[in-house]
């Protein structure tokens, strides 16, 4: 088995781990800021390498999956790890100055520290754990900026219970892992916050910072989830299961989307949505609708985070806002207007955006069994679309009622979002080392899929989640 | 280098100069440098002209060659050969397109002309001819596309800068309502394109481009799906085009869309745009002639449209309203043609009806000013004589109740579909906040105020 270079993956949760505790001491909100912008910076440029480095060995010896010391990253975490140490390092660097003293910069560092181990764990087990952990500092910042928090914990428990549950039962063999694996999916569901289980997302971005919301939301850890615990063995009729609660919760979240006021829940039910789609996408089960799925991923992070943090440079300026009127910030804030307006077309695939690749694969594959999603795909998309220049036009058309000066873009909010926006455009304009990443990393899940669901000779022993991990004889995945 | 290679050339450089023009414009925003006036009226007219003049010369190398047909390959947008997946960007010159995309050329031309100096000092004046650009790119390549996906690409371009220069007056709410408005029907115009498309697929196993327009040069092209397919995809596909060209049930979009400046509603509303849904029909005739069932629905939304707006436009109050259900009638009579099977005559129809309506548009600031002039060559006008309708009077006055609200066309879709809708998913939204709230009787935390973190 090939190996890195350098040893990348070992050094990428700690780096923003040890930042974490740096900036941890640091005696005021400017320094603890400085930083967690450096650290997440050199876990960027970590990520970035380990992902180049998997490329030339992946190419060079004609591997799927490059093992390091205690981690492995294949076709499908590969572009995974520079994209989540992005979000992180953006969503850091944007953080207005008002904001220094109250933004949890340590614990977004342990965040992004268990993510990036949860993307390149090779345990079954320790994925498990690990995407448990990851609510966990979120629900210390709720708890810290005083509430219950009830709804959240709730949600956390019973997501934590069901995998628990789920990964038991179906360690025990293919008897047991019938009633398994359906508990690992509704995890997956409640993780990835697909209506009508999106209850802890609504609770989580009213009470939350907005920046941790984004990036508890914008990564799509629930579908890391799903795709590697439950759709490598998940039976057809429970792909169908979760096919049918995706596309209802698409259109819940689109409509919810077009009518709701806050611009936070806007927001919210605008990822549900994004989250479903990708989900009916990798559960399509054949190669482009999971090429489209995986697309859509990167497409929807990438946008989601985008938009996220103009909605939050907007709100440092005026404060927690409501689509009930029209604002009118387009004068004081062209430049915010034009990002917005950038990133909120390309989360619902508009031509010429990295997102309408994901959504036309996703037509493409559901084009000849599944024709009903493929209508799905394209309603959410059509309301979703609504939904967003409604945003826009109450937010930045109509007459400002403020008497104080609105501050135009700042510097470092300018470099975040015109990052994630050239990459939304870059990414829609030469799609095609993405298209065929994903579509290589679709192809292996699907063989996986295909051994795991009928292996030659396959005991009970080997069943339940070592498959879902890709244990078998022909998946590459340890 | 072939001579038909170099109009190739000569075809991608007509469609490369809009592009060209939206980059810079773009570009010129994002990085928030704005370019003067001089610099975006001459880089407009550079890509105008030399775009118009690409395209004659497209047309000109077809008549004197005899070829029916300029294809521009351009290769693939993205592909999975393993799948047989190729997204293909290609754009066609033929009998159909050609005339559009110079008529698109001229007019975009005459009106960047005006608008240089309609919009002198404005404060959008910028972000006008941007939007202008996203609209004449979307018409080039909507007009010369030769695959679903580019054909698409180029709707959705059109649709989204109509819908921002509706609500380009952005100061005043009723602009953005009414570009929403826009959008909304719009957007559900793109989902029936995009669902004709899925289903053409689904039925005939085959998403591309011929199966859509027929096989063939056009106007010759024969349907290679079945009736059955034929008439299910093109129904979508008369939604699509009812909501582009606001076909009665769509058509109170377009009062709303003259909320606009009046250069963009002459050259959108009046004169381009709303043709694209009879253009889509009439790149598809191959499907209608496949189906007569679908035959005859076009020709009832046809002049369903063209009655409902030669009705309506005889009691508008003001020109622009007028001009525009005159635009209805007349793009309603086009459908209506294309529905009983000719092909050139209504693509004569919408190049004459493009031309005359632009004129009429532009002239109509200028409508009392005309009016106050020729009344003084005149030396006074006198009105008309009093005419006695064929209709009895109780019926000619509830006629033009009906004409004054439109048909009640907008309260039909707001009591019978938004309404139910907005109402079934507030309920979904209480129910979201009952799951969500922290504690059984709290209510939601008040917004915060600036500089507390959000």
């Amino acid at each position: 088995m090939s190996s890195f270079h350098l040893p990348w993956l070992e050094v990428l949760p700690l780096v923003p781990l040890v930042g974490a505790a740096w900036a941890y001491v640091a005696q005021d909100g400017d320094r603890s800021h400085r930083r967690s912008t450096l650290c997440s910076a050199l876990a960027l440029a970590v990520a970035t390498a380990a992902a180049l480095d998997y490329v030339w060995i992946a190419a060079s010896h004609d591997v799927r999956q490059v093992q390091g010391l205690l981690f492995a990253v294949d076709d499908l975490s590969a572009p995974l790890l520079p994209l989540v140490a992005l979000l992180y390092a953006v969503t850091i660097l944007a953080t207005p100055k008002e904001k220094t003293d109250r933004f949890a910069f340590s614990g977004t560092l342990v965040s992004e520290s268990i993510l990036l181990a949860t993307l390149t764990t090779r345990e079954p087990i320790a994925l498990a754990a690990l995407l448990c952990a990851g609510l966990v500092p979120p629900r210390f910042e709720l708890r810290a900026r005083g509430g219950g928090a009830r709804p959240y914990t709730v949600h956390g428990v019973t997501f934590g219970v069901l995998l628990a549950t789920g990964m038991t039962l179906s360690h025990f063999g293919p008897s047991t892992e019938t009633w398994g694996l359906p508990l690992i999916a509704l995890a997956m569901l409640l993780r990835s916050g697909v209506p009508p289980l999106h209850a802890w997302t609504l609770d989580l971005i009213q009470r939350g910072s907005f920046g941790t919301a984004i990036l508890l939301i914008s990564p799509m850890a629930g579908a890391y989830g799903m795709m590697r615990l439950c759709i490598p063995v998940a039976p057809d009729w429970l792909l169908q299961a979760i096919i049918l609660v995706c596309s209802l919760g698409s259109l819940w979240a689109a409509g919810v989307a077009l009518t709701v006021n806050d611009a936070r829940r806007v927001f919210a039910a605008l990822a549900s949505g994004q989250a479903a789609l990708i989900l009916i996408g990798l559960a399509l089960g054949n190669p482009i609708g999971v090429a489209g799925g995986l697309c859509l991923w990167i497409s929807a992070a990438l946008s989601l985070a985008g938009l996220g943090l103009v909605l939050r440079a907007v709100e440092s300026r005026i404060g927690r806002f409501n689509l009930a009127r029209f604002l009118g910030l387009y004068a004081q804030v062209p430049g915010l207007a034009a990002l917005f307006l950038l990133t909120g077309l390309a989360l619902v695939g508009f031509p010429g955006t990295i997102g309408f690749v994901g959504s036309e694969l996703l037509i493409e594959g559901s084009a000849v069994l599944h024709p009903a999603e493929g209508l799905v795909v394209v309603s959410t998309a059509a309301l979703n679309g609504v939904a967003i220049l409604r945003a826009y036009l109450r937010t930045f058309t109509g007459t400002s009622r403020s008497a104080k000066p609105v501050l135009e873009i700042r510097n470092r909010e300018r470099i975040a979002v015109v990052l994630l926006a050239g990459l939304v455009i870059g990414g829609g304009v030469l799609p095609q080392p993405g298209v065929s990443s994903r579509y290589r990393a679709a192809a292996h899940l699907l063989r996986a899929r295909s051994a795991a669901i009928s292996p030659p000779g396959r005991s009970p022993s080997e069943g339940g989640i070592a498959w879902a991990s890709g244990r078998g004889e022909n998946s590459h995945w340890p | 280098m072939s001579t038909r290679d170099l109009f190739e050339a000569v075809g991608a450089v007509a469609l490369l100069l809009p592009f060209a023009l939206f980059a810079l414009l773009g570009l010129a925003g994002l990085s928030g440098r704005r370019l003067s006036e001089r610099t975006t009226t001459t880089a407009t007219q550079i890509a105008v002209i030399g775009g118009l003049t690409s395209s004659l010369a497209v047309l000109a190398f077809m008549l004197v060659s005899g070829t029916r047909s300029v294809r521009v390959d351009l290769g693939d947008w993205f592909s999975i050969p393993e799948q047989h997946l190729h997204f293909h960007i290609k754009f066609l010159f033929d009998r159909l397109s050609v005339p559009l995309v110079i008529l698109t050329y001229f007019l975009c031309g005459t009106v960047g002309a005006f608008a240089s100096r309609y919009l002198h000092r404005e404060d959008g004046f910028a972000r006008f001819f941007f939007l202008y650009a996203i609209f004449l790119l979307g018409m080039c390549l909507s007009t010369t596309a030769g695959t679903i996906e580019t054909l698409f690409f180029g709707w959705e371009l059109v649709g989204l800068s109509s819908a921002l220069l509706v609500a380009f007056f952005q100061e005043r709410r009723a602009p953005a309502e009414n570009g929403l408005r826009v959008w909304g029907v719009y957007r559900f115009a793109d989902a029936a394109f995009l669902g004709a498309a899925l289903l053409l697929h689904h039925l005939s196993g085959a998403g591309d481009f011929e199966a859509l327009a027929g096989a063939g040069p056009w106007p010759e092209s024969a349907s290679t799906v079945s009736t059955h397919a034929a008439t299910a995809v093109g129904l979508l596909l008369l939604i699509a085009a009812a909501g582009k060209s606001a076909l009665v049930p769509f058509s109170g979009w377009l009062p709303r869309a003259m909320e606009g400046p009046t250069p963009s509603s002459a050259i959108f509303y009046g004169a381009l745009s709303v043709h694209l849904g009879a253009y889509l029909l009439l790149r598809c005739c191959s499907l209608l002639e496949a189906s007569i069932p679908l035959s005859i629905a076009v020709v009832v939304a046809g002049l369903v449209s063209a009655g409902f707006g030669a009705l309506t436009t005889r009691v508008q109050t003001d020109i622009k309203s007028s001009l525009a259900f005159a635009s209805l009638t007349q793009v309603g009579l086009i459908v209506a043609e294309i529905g009983l099977g000719f092909r050139y005559l209504p693509l004569i129809h919408i190049v004459g009806h493009a031309c005359i309506r632009t004129l009429q548009l532009i002239r109509a600031p200028s409508l009392l000013h005309d009016h106050h002039e020729m009344e003084n060559a005149l030396g006074g006008l006198e009105g008309s004589p009093e005419r006695s309708g064929v209709l009895p009077e109780p019926a000619r006055e509830r006629l033009y109740a009906l004409a004054l609200a439109r048909g009640h066309l907008d309260d039909a879709i707001d009591a019978n579909l938004v309404g139910p809708f907005v109402r079934f998913f507030h309920r979904i939204t209480e129910l979201e906040d009952r799951l969500s709230r922290d504690e059984p009787n709290a209510s939601d935390p008040a917004p915060t105020q600036k500089g507390v973190e959000p």
